[in-house]
């Protein structure tokens, strides 16, 4: 019934209207396979929404979205079988055991007797839950609910992952942690669909990024592709003088792609608009008037700058 | 790998982990110690009252274990009434409030699967914990005088009214959002259910001195009874359960369609055993008092059956008012040439078909009225000559014409609850509004009367409202005047089809199609992917 993609999710025109709010206002994309792709966008910006679409449990109000080839409108049903679902507030049953837990999901799941045991075992090693099998859930942590969370998905072995801010009300030891799990699941084969409103957290794993904002896509694609698109913006550079200078500003502001200059004792920072080959002008420019520096500072936390590039930073 | 994920036996996983959670909890023991303990206390206290009063002397043995034996069932019962509605009730909102629903439903888990586990599960428990202190109750088969087949039809009952109760708080569990919405509409069914059932028991079974069994051995009880209690029963259960699986299946699928089905079964069902109840007394009296008046359904049963025709059209707003979009699953089918939705048109929710399956389940009464009239017979001829009309028909036909006009108004309001619902209003809303709308008609027409306006203004008003003149005469129509009875129809007739164009006027201009089973505002609605978007 469905003939094998290029890439895993597919959305067209994709729209969500609340009354007379545009939630999804036609947004359309790719992710393909075997990638950890971020969805990115600030509180409001309708990840949610379109991520309950993906997971079948809302149906959209124009558009559509395909999972592997299969309509998420029209089939549901297979579309849950072929993705892993973790909501961005998960719920568990407390009273139950680790190992409880998971042998309900795996029944629930429908997994052959044969495979219960051997898919929880895969599921715990993996996720690290092995000393905790018989702690009861309810005295968990946080993470390790999350972890929890993620290999109840991972049970039936889909091959698609869609996680709703994952990382939120983790501590950045567990964030760290818990980026290693998603990158050893993209060495298995997965696909990981994660949304999140922090950058940082997600750059250093992420192949690919969409970035949303009150409902429409304002960038996508994979992740060099996107900063090179910076290139044409500009960056600050902070430098740290040896000893104080009255000529640095004047200097500077001769070499053209320099702007908005500002001195404080002996730290000056300046914009830099231009190709990062071209920098070099400046540091000759500063050496020729032996006005010399200890240290230099360039602000690239690429994607913290990108998203303020691209979003107003409206919360909806 | 996929393929083989289908098609498994029933899965007991629900069943299994509400077992395990709800042994397993502390509380649950402490509700054990405290359940035996208050049975055995009160039997106890019951043994030495009895003891003290030397009554022992005029009682026999046997009669005190027998009323130890109600004792400790009386409490079961007051047991029952109190925890059981809440263990259903929560059974599926706390799921939804702990957040827990959404990766449930993600797995290959169905919704009817949930509900039959929940209700396994609970009842599980719920038995377990009934015959926790049976062996207190094994002690009073010392005295003799209680048979072992009495105690275990006693439990019976209570199992089945356990699971009906239990059944019902799912039911409105998975109809409601929060916890304390479900619990109060199940306290409001289970409460005065448990005081009536210990009010029967004690004034006719217990304070005899008789268990249930015994009881149905002494009276002899005619098989409509168990006709109607097992209707019902099943009804309820089956109506409960079902309806509870299907409101959990979302929004947009086709969960209506067997909701709808089984009203009408069930209605019908009703209704058919009022008939079969009711006819051979009908016919017996009609060949006993001929010519005069026994029962005839101009009488009390007239009168009966007239308040029901008033009182149904109100309930049935609801569903007159309903959503008026096709669920989107319904659509599809309907669209794919599914036989099923070709067949059982009226049963698809969505458009004008509210109206009409609403205004067919409000027929049912009628006909079986019909059909009742029919062996009745014809009583007494009237001629009052104030018509032309009604001149010369008989006080049935008479009756029957004013059931009609009865049906009608019923027409009228439900076409109003449908026109709101064209509106954009919510179900409740329509219902209730259509409601309100004909109470205050209702009422304004009856203070109207009662001031005693002119005769032609109260005349135009009274036909505003037929169910108020039924309420007054209602136990001789035929003299309520001809005159009226034409006013009634029409001025019916022009507001229902007032409201009905109106009603499509409104729809078309939402979008909404009156009736074709589609949904337009969802054409936009990819189903094949269209090739590359940059
Ligand atoms: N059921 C609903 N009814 C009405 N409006 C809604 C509903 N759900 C979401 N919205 C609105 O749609 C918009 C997008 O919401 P959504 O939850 O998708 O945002 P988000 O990107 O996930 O935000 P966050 O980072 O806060 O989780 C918001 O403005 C929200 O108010
Ligand atoms: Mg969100």
């Amino acid at each position: 019934m469905s003939i094998p993609r290029a890439s895993i999710i597919e959305v067209r025109d994709l729209k969500m209207t609340y009354g007379k709010k545009d939630a999804v206002a036609g947004i359309s994309f790719n992710v393909d396979r075997g990638v950890i792709h971020g969805f990115i966008g600030p509180n409001g910006a309708g990840k949610t929404t379109t991520i309950r679409i993906l997971a079948t449990l809302q149906v959209p109000t124009a558009g559509g979205a395909w999972v592997d080839g299969v309509n998420v409108v029209t089939e549901p049903k297979e579309v849950r079988r072929r993705l892993g679902y973790m909501p961005d507030y998960v719920g568990v049953y407390e009273g139950l055991s680790v190992l409880e837990y998971l042998d309900f999901f795996s029944r629930a799941y429908r997994l052959p007797l044969a495979r219960r045991k051997s898919a929880i075992s895969d599921v715990v090693e993996l996720t690290d839950l092995g000393t905790l099998l018989d702690v009861e859930v309810h005295v968990l942590s946080k993470g390790m609910r999350q972890r929890l969370c993620l290999a109840q998905t991972l049970l039936p072995e889909p091959d698609l992952l869609i996680l709703d801010e994952p990382a939120s009300g983790l501590d950045p030891r567990a964030r760290i942690e818990f980026r290693g799990l998603l990158t050893e699941l993209r060495r298995l084969g997965k696909t990981i669909f994660l949304s999140s409103h922090i950058l940082s957290e997600l750059s250093p794993i992420c192949d690919s990024v969409s970035i949303i904002e009150k409902g429409d896509l304002v960038a996508h694609g994979p992740l060099e592709e996107i900063q090179q698109r910076l290139q044409g913006t500009e960056v600050t550079y902070e430098i740290r003088l040896v000893a104080e200078s009255e000529e640095v500003e004047s200097v500077l502001s001769q070499i053209p792609g320099v702007s908005r200059i500002s001195q404080e004792g002996r730290k000056v920072s300046f914009d830099w608009k231009g190709d990062d080959s071209e920098i070099h002008q400046v540091w000759g420019a500063l050496s020729a008037k032996k006005i010399a520096f200890t240290s230099v500072k360039r602000h690239d936390d690429d994607l913290e700058k990108l998203f303020m590039s691209l979003t107003t930073g409206d919360v909806q | 790998m996929i393929s083989s994920l289908r098609r498994r036996p029933p899965s007991f996983a629900i069943v299994q982990k509400e077992l395990i959670l709800r042994i397993r909890r502390i509380r649950s023991l402490l509700i054990q110690l405290i359940f035996a303990s208050i049975v055995g206390i009160a039997m106890w206290i019951s043994s030495v009252t009895v003891l003290q009063g030397n009554v022992i002397e005029t009682r026999s043995p046997e009669d005190h274990a027998l009323s130890l034996v109600m004792i400790y069932f009386t409490i079961q019962i007051i047991v029952l009434g109190l925890i059981v509605p809440s263990l259903g009730a929560v059974s599926i909102t706390s799921e939804k409030q702990a957040k827990t629903w959404e990766p449930l439903i993600s797995t290959d888990i169905t919704p009817a699967q949930v509900v039959w586990g929940k209700l396994l599960g609970i009842c599980g428990v719920l038995f377990y914990l009934l015959l926790l202190p049976a062996p207190i109750l094994s002690m009073t088969m010392l005295f003799g005088g209680v048979s072992l087949g009495s105690i275990a039809f006693e439990y019976l009952v209570q199992f089945l009214a356990a699971i009906f109760i239990v059944s019902l708080g799912i039911a409105s569990s998975a109809a409601s959002k929060g916890t304390i919405r479900s619990l109060t509409q199940i306290s409001l069914v289970t409460v005065p259910l448990t005081a009536m059932s210990l009010g029967f028991l004690w004034a006719e079974v217990y304070g005899n001195e008789m268990l249930l069994l015994d009881y149905l051995e002494q009276n002899t009880i005619p098989w409509q009874f168990w006709a109607w209690t097992l209707t019902g029963y099943l009804s309820v259960v089956g109506g409960s359960l079902m309806s509870a699986s299907y409101t959990l299946s979302g929004v947009e699928s086709a969960r209506d369609v067997p909701v709808r089905v089984l009203i009408f079964t069930f209605v019908s069902l009703f209704f058919g055993l009022i008939v079969l109840t009711l006819w051979p007394e009908l016919s017996q009296a009609s060949v006993a008092f001929t010519g005069a008046k026994p029962v005839t359904m101009d009488g009390e049963f007239g009168f009966i059956c007239s308040v029901l025709l008033l009182l149904i059209p109100l309930s049935l707003t609801r569903i007159a008012g309903s959503e008026t979009k096709v669920p989107l699953r319904i659509a599809q089918m309907h669209q794919r040439g599914l036989r099923g939705t070709r067949i059982g048109l009226i049963f698809l929710p969505g458009g004008i078909r509210n109206l009409l399956y609403s205004c067919a389940l409000l027929s049912i009464p009628l006909l079986s009225m019909v059909i009742l009239m029919s062996y009745e017979g014809n009583t007494a001829q009237i001629g009052t000559g104030a018509s032309t009309i009604v001149g010369t028909l008989s006080e049935s036909d008479m009756f029957l014409m004013w059931q009609c006009s009865l049906f009608l108004w019923g027409v009228a309001v439900l076409a109003l609850s449908w026109f709101f619902a064209q509106c954009g209003f919510s179900g409740i809303f329509s219902g209730a509004l259509a409601s309100g709308i004909h109470i205050a008609i209702g009422l304004i027409v009856m203070t109207a009367v009662e001031l005693d306006w002119t005769d032609s203004k109260v005349l135009l008003l009274e036909s505003l409202s037929p169910p108020v003149l039924m309420l007054r005469d209602s136990r001789n129509f035929p003299q309520i005047s001809p005159q009226l009875w034409n006013q009634f129809n029409i001025s019916m007739g022009i507001s229902i089809v007032i409201l009905l164009s109106l009603g499509v006027l409104m729809a078309r201009r939402r979008g909404n199609p009156v009736w074709a089973v589609k949904r337009p505002d969802l054409d936009r609605l990819y189903v094949e992917i269209p090739e590359e978007v940059s």
